[in-house]
């Protein structure tokens, strides 16, 4: 019997969306991550076109396998921009048969990388073929069916030296709960839903009841591989493999730490702005926004296809126009942009994605595992955000890597997102630096009050 | 878990003469719309309590039991069973066990993390996809709005 979804979360998703897809349109409405940023989604589709002369075979391959390949003294040389500068991975002849060999070679590569990460971190990769998930259709009417057998493909070099990057700072959140197993990571042939494309979802439990992570077909194209990556770039901040892999590691973190267990994610979800509410009709738990003046927000829509809108609300969820009169529509609720709900949250989010508790979390746990400049400017522009995770992310180390006999903690979390003992010393250097942090942060807002008093 | 299974338990409970569960039928006893947050609590035990923006959340056996009470109703208004409970017989482990006991059940939604929920009047499951049979989460029970006056 074909089960049937009428209505889909938009909260695990992250757009693909283009100016140039319809149905996506209130995806982009809603300011969620776009895998291309305004404007470049035209670019893309012009090179997609093929205007001009037949395509360079070698530059086929490097966008194929996501390489930069350039030509040089009659060879071709192949790399990628890695960790903040540009990795030279092996040169071949400049000929069909130097790609063909490029092929075996950069096979090679992937083995390699693909196996130490999969000996040291216990995490496994998906191979071609392999089958991932039945597919969800939507119907014209918004209801959903199952459909055929997503498969996947073998990762990327790229993907893994992003993952790499992400999984050396994501410690221990890529482990499964008791830790005899790490991720398996799987890089999807066809969408997790047909015509809703994002770029990765966290899994409690795949085919084999292993926490995993999908990656959807053009999750990770065009992206930099690292934060050290889009820095250089001077684009796609936030937007890198490794940061996408290191907000959907987080959710693991969260899945390990209980947050099936309404009162563990309750407890989360408060420290960071949020309440729960039951409908009184449906009796579906929502989660309400608090504003800094006791103000309430939620998001909903009237209709599947249409998009989805931060509303000013009541306590039991109901939604209130301008005049605070409850209503039934959003189209008639009081509405607000997610910039506005940012500024009024009295928790401000850290990024610009807080659909949810689960999501807004998860968002803080990337920037306070990436580097230590995200650390600092979450630390700076959403410190209750940060002591939230702080604590979070301690109590996830303390439950794998132990603590003393004095209850201290064995290992914490360094500035730069690594592990380390919990040592005089490295405890130290971490509080001078979220002291210097908080220093420089109370200076700016000193200066930005004098400046708003000689106006 | 054969609906045999479940009368003789007493667990989630049957009507002898239905074929699946009724939201009157309640779970341990304990019926959304009508039990009592003090009967529940001597059923269930010691629990946490925490303030919804519109009810009362508590927590019973280690997070495993949830039963709200929103609006200053006299009764509880849902339980909510995450098959973290130690005891199996209390929920069903997949879906094809929980169409045994609630007859059929409708896709209606996806969760925060790519759950899907699955409903029939008064029940609502959220279930995990990969696996065959899928794999439920956590269930929760409450009186539906078109029975609020029949029982």
């Amino acid at each position: 019997m074909l089960e049937t979804i009428t209505r889909i979360s938009e909260s695990q998703k992250i757009c693909t969306a283009t100016k140039d897809e319809p149905h996506l349109g209130k995806l982009q409405e809603d300011g969620l991550l776009c895998n291309l940023r305004p404007g470049e989604a035209k670019e893309e589709k012009e090179k997609d076109k093929g205007k001009g002369p037949t395509p360079d075979p070698s530059a086929e391959f490097g966008k194929k396998h996501a390489l930069d390949v350039t030509t040089s003294n009659g060879k071709y040389v192949f790399s990628l921009k890695v960790n903040g500068s540009d990795k030279e991975l092996f040169k071949t002849d400049a000929t069909q048969k130097g790609l063909d060999d490029a092929e075996k070679e950069l096979a090679k590569l992937v083995e390699e990388k693909q196996k130490d990460l999969e000996t040291n971190l216990k995490v496994e990769f998906s191979t071609a073929g392999e089958d991932v998930i039945k597919q969800w259709i939507e119907k014209p009417d918004c209801t959903w069916e199952r459909g055929p057998m997503v498969k996947a493909r073998a990762p990327r070099l790229a993907e893994l030296y992003g993952i790499e990057a992400a999984l050396n700072k994501a410690q221990p959140s890529h482990l499964n709960k008791d830790g005899s197993k790490g991720l398996k990571f799987y890089f999807l042939t066809e969408t997790y839903y047909k015509n809703d494309p994002a770029l990765a979802y966290f899994i409690r439990e795949d085919k084999d009841k292993r926490p995993a992570i999908y990656f959807d077909p053009n999750g990770t194209n065009n992206k930099p591989i690292t934060e050290a990556d889009a820095k250089r770039s001077g684009k796609n901040y936030l937007n890198s493999i490794e940061a996408l892999t290191q907000h959907e590691i987080f959710h693991n973190a969260q899945h390990n730490m209980g947050w099936d267990k309404y009162d563990v994610k309750d407890r989360f979800a408060r420290m960071i702005g949020w309440l729960p509410c039951e409908d009184p009709k449906t009796h579906e738990t929502k989660w309400i926004f608090k504003g800094k003046k006791d103000d309430l927000y939620r998001r909903e829509q009237d209709n599947c296809k249409d998009p989805i809108k931060w509303c000013a609300c009541h306590s039991g969820g109901e939604l209130v126009n301008d005049k605070g009169k409850e209503v039934d529509k959003v189209k008639d609720a009081q509405q607000f942009t997610r910039d506005a709900i940012q500024d009024l949250a009295l928790v401000r989010p850290s990024t610009w994605y807080f659909v949810n508790p689960v999501e807004m979390f998860a968002e803080g746990g990337m920037k306070y595992r990436l580097n230590d400049e995200t650390r600092a400017e979450l630390l700076t522009e959403s410190p209750k955000l940060y002591d939230a995770v702080k604590i979070h992310d301690q109590e996830e180390i303390d439950k794998y890597r132990g603590v003393d006999g004095q209850a201290r903690s064995n290992f914490i979390r360094m500035p730069d997102g690594t592990l380390a003992k919990n040592s005089g010393e490295n405890a130290k250097t971490v509080q001078e630096f979220e002291a210097k942090v908080k220093a420089r942060a109370a200076e700016k807002e000193k200066q930005k009050a004098k400046q708003a008093e000689k106006k | 878990m054969t609906n045999h299974e479940i009368n003789s338990s007493g667990s989630i409970g049957n009507s002898n003469y239905r074929q699946h569960w009724h939201p009157a039928d309640g779970w341990m006893g304990l019926v959304p719309g009508k039990t009592s947050i003090d009967e529940a609590k001597k059923k269930l035990g010691p629990s946490r309590e925490t303030e919804m923006a519109n009810g009362w959340s508590y927590a019973f056996q280690e997070g495993c039991i949830r039963i709200t009470v929103i609006e200053e109703q006299p009764f509880i208004s849902k339980i909510w069973v995450s098959r973290d409970l130690e005891d199996p017989r209390y929920m069903p482990r997949n879906l094809e066990e929980a169409r045994s006991i609630f007859g059929p059940l409708s896709a209606t939604a996806r969760g925060e993390l790519s759950e899907a929920f699955f409903e029939a009047p008064g029940v609502r499951l959220a279930v995990l996809d990969a696996t065959e049979p899928e794999s439920v989460l956590w269930m929760e029970l409450y009186r539906p709005e078109a029975q609020a006056l029949t029982y």
